[in-house]
């Protein structure tokens, strides 16, 4: 078993070398040139090539990528081209906000979710289920801006109990009323997700022969689904979790746009917007390694609920 | 195959099939020979004869999605007669308005009919939405194909990078290759493609490691066919059907991440209509005519909903184990 956690987790590098370097070569081949795009286009062939110069990208490619690497081993991800400032500086302030988005977003998600997945699988086919699966299906086919639009149409616009712009006010109170309408937006698509899969999961669980054999020796109905069957249905919507809290990641880059709200998305959305790459790398870079954490995380808390699963 | 179909037809659909959980392969019904020796029409009536077809011909909400997506597409196709206004036209007078007379569903900042955008943007939507799954789904049949066939040193380098493409979400894959091309509607459909390539190499990979070990194919081998025949000629006519059955459902999300690529300005360029750039500009005047968000953000809501209901539907039909 710990051998199991240990090779889990030595894999994390081998996978952020990859995503590194997909991130690094695939920023090489970007259309435009920064410096080029910095100076404008009125800038002399000159000033343009002592700008490269000092931005070390007249360098050799392979030479330019062992320093990325090395540097964003450090957590160095070079400054800001726009701004100046450290990119690691910058992500380090935006990303608070945005993992305060994710954590409201994925709570609202699992407990609407999960809840309605059980109740739709416990009885299949009952009006409960065809509604509760209407509504998933529309959620996971709107964009998921959409609903943040309608919610802040609604909400914010014609009722005017959220601000229009969500920035966080100082105080618990003020961050959680900036950040209720945003992650709302965001629960509610991901409550769809996960509410189908808890419902299959379950319906699947359901049909199994220890199920039968629990109703026949009289275990009341009650205790076989919510004890015998669920623990073994969630087992496989831990899996999708990880990808679902993914979806969510990317997801809070078109929140905050809708929203107006300051974080990571907003920072990568305006740097593409800039061409300034070195805060698109590192921001790329992020979003990699949470990803890739996640997903470790959940292969290992995997491994430890399902006895079946084989460590070597 | 011929054989199935009969037995098929005459036992009635009632019956579960205990070929469904033999895999995708299986559960379409169709034998491994089939897609050589015979004519396109005979396969389409096969196809349309066959235990899951007749399945999801009983889907009515499924079926609702088909005619959903065929008016849509004669809609796309026939957009300079059924809208009423030519969609660059500028009514400067009107800027912002909403619904009226005059206007059906109002008119965006520059005074341009939204009805006649969103009629004009469906064009957008389907193109990349059908060129990016197309291209996906070739490009990932390919690869994962040989990486199965192969297998060995290959399948691992291909299977790996594929598993750790597999966990990021495709917004996050097509915003990366977004900003490496640049924005516009031909690096959207290579962008989005390539963000939903992951899925179709695992999709591919799966049932040619399964086919690899039939006999048939141990047979074209002892005859002397090259692998490149065997893998164009009896591998992939015989993975095709499941592939493009699941396409249905990554249309949908390509549908989405075009949407949400133009939401960011980074997808189809203005003044090209898309839904997506619709609602960009509905989200930046939404105080004074918020009806221009809703109606582009319903427009693309409906054909992601239809192309799921699709997708749900050929699912259910093809794997009738998962159904309630």
């Amino acid at each position: 078993m710990k051998a199991y956690i240990a090779r889990r987790l030595l894999s994390i590098i081998p996978t952020l070398l990859i995503v590194g370097s997909i991130v690094f070569f695939v920023m090489r081949m970007a259309s435009g040139d920064p410096a080029t795009a910095m100076l404008g286009a009125s800038a002399t062939a000159e000033s343009i090539a002592r700008l490269r110069a000092q931005l070390g990208l007249d360098r050799p490619l392979v030479v330019q990528y062992l320093d990325f690497l090395l540097d964003a081993l450090r957590g160095d991800f070079g400054n800001s081209y726009a701004t100046g400032r450290p990119v690691a500086e910058q992500i380090f302030a935006a990303f608070p906000d945005t993992l305060e988005l994710v954590f409201w977003g994925m709570l609202i998600g699992t407990l609407i979710g999960v809840p309605t997945g059980i109740i739709a699988a416990v009885r299949p086919n009952s009006i409960f289920d065809y509604a509760s699966r209407v509504v998933a299906l529309l959620g996971l086919s709107m964009p998921p801006f959409y609903l943040g639009i309608l919610l802040l149409l609604l909400f914010a616009v014609k009722l005017g109990w959220f601000p229009v712009i969500s920035t966080p006010q100082p105080g618990f109170f003020g961050r959680l009323h900036a950040v209720f309408l945003p992650a709302l937006s965001l629960g509610l698509v991901q409550a769809s997700f996960i509410m189908r899969s808890v419902r299959s999961s379950l319906l699947e669980v359901l049909q199994e022969d220890y199920i039968r054999t629990a109703h026949a020796k009289g275990v009341p109905p009650a205790r076989v689904h919510y004890w015998h069957a669920l623990r073994n249905a969630l087992i496989p919507v831990i899996t999708v979790f990880g990808l679902y809290l993914g979806t969510l990641l990317a997801g809070t880059v078109l929140t905050e746009t809708v929203f107006n709200r300051p974080g990571m998305g907003r920072l990568l959305v305006g740097a593409i917007q800039q061409r300034d790459y070195p805060l698109i790398q590192g921001g790329l870079m992020i979003y990699a390694a949470v990803i890739v954490v996640v997903n470790t995380a959940v292969d290992i808390l995997y491994g430890l609920v399902d006895p079946t699963i084989r460590y070597d | 195959m011929a054989a199935e179909t009969q037995r098929s037809t005459s036992n009635g659909m009632s019956s579960p099939t205990p070929g469904g959980s033999g895999g995708t392969v299986s559960s379409t019904g169709r034998s491994t020979d089939s897609g050589t020796g015979r004519s396109f029409v005979d396969t389409l009536s096969a196809m349309w004869n066959s235990r899951w077809m007749r399945r999801f011909r009983r889907d009515r909400m499924a079926v609702g999605g088909v005619i959903f997506v065929a008016l849509l597409i004669f809609v796309a196709v026939f957009a300079p007669w059924l809208a009423p206004y030519d969609p660059a036209e500028q009514h400067i007078i009107y800027r912002l308005r909403g619904p009226s007379e005059m206007f059906r569903l109002g008119t965006d900042e520059f005074g341009r009919d939204v009805l006649s955008r969103l009629i004009y943007g469906s064009r957008a939507s389907l193109v990349v939405g059908l060129a990016s799954v197309f291209l996906a789904g070739v490009l990932g049949t390919i690869i994962g194909g040989i990486s199965g066939y192969l297998g060995g040193r290959v399948d691992q380098v291909i299977s790996s990078i594929t598993n750790i493409l597999m966990s990021f979400p495709s917004l996050l894959l097509g915003l990366m290759v977004v900003v490496a091309l640049g924005p516009g509607t031909t690096n959207v459909v290579i962008a989005v493609a390539l963000s939903l390539l992951p899925n179709f190499i695992r999709l591919a990979r799966g049932p040619v490691l399964a086919l690899r070990q039939k006999e048939f194919i141990q047979a074209c081998r002892a005859i002397g066919a090259s692998e490149t025949r065997i893998i164009l000629r009896h591998i992939i006519p015989n993975i095709l059907g499941p592939i493009s059955v699941m396409s249905t459902l990554w249309i949908a999300t390509a549908i989405r991440t075009e949407a949400s690529l133009s939401f960011l300005g980074l997808g189809v360029q203005p003044p090209t209509p898309s839904w997506g750039n619709m609602i960009r500009s509905g989200v930046n005047n939404i105080l004074s005519n918020p009806w221009l968000a809703v109606f582009s953000g319903l427009a693309i809501t409906v054909t992601v909903l239809a192309f799921n209901v699709i997708g749900d539907g050929l699912r259910d039909a093809l794997d009738p184990k998962q159904r309630p």
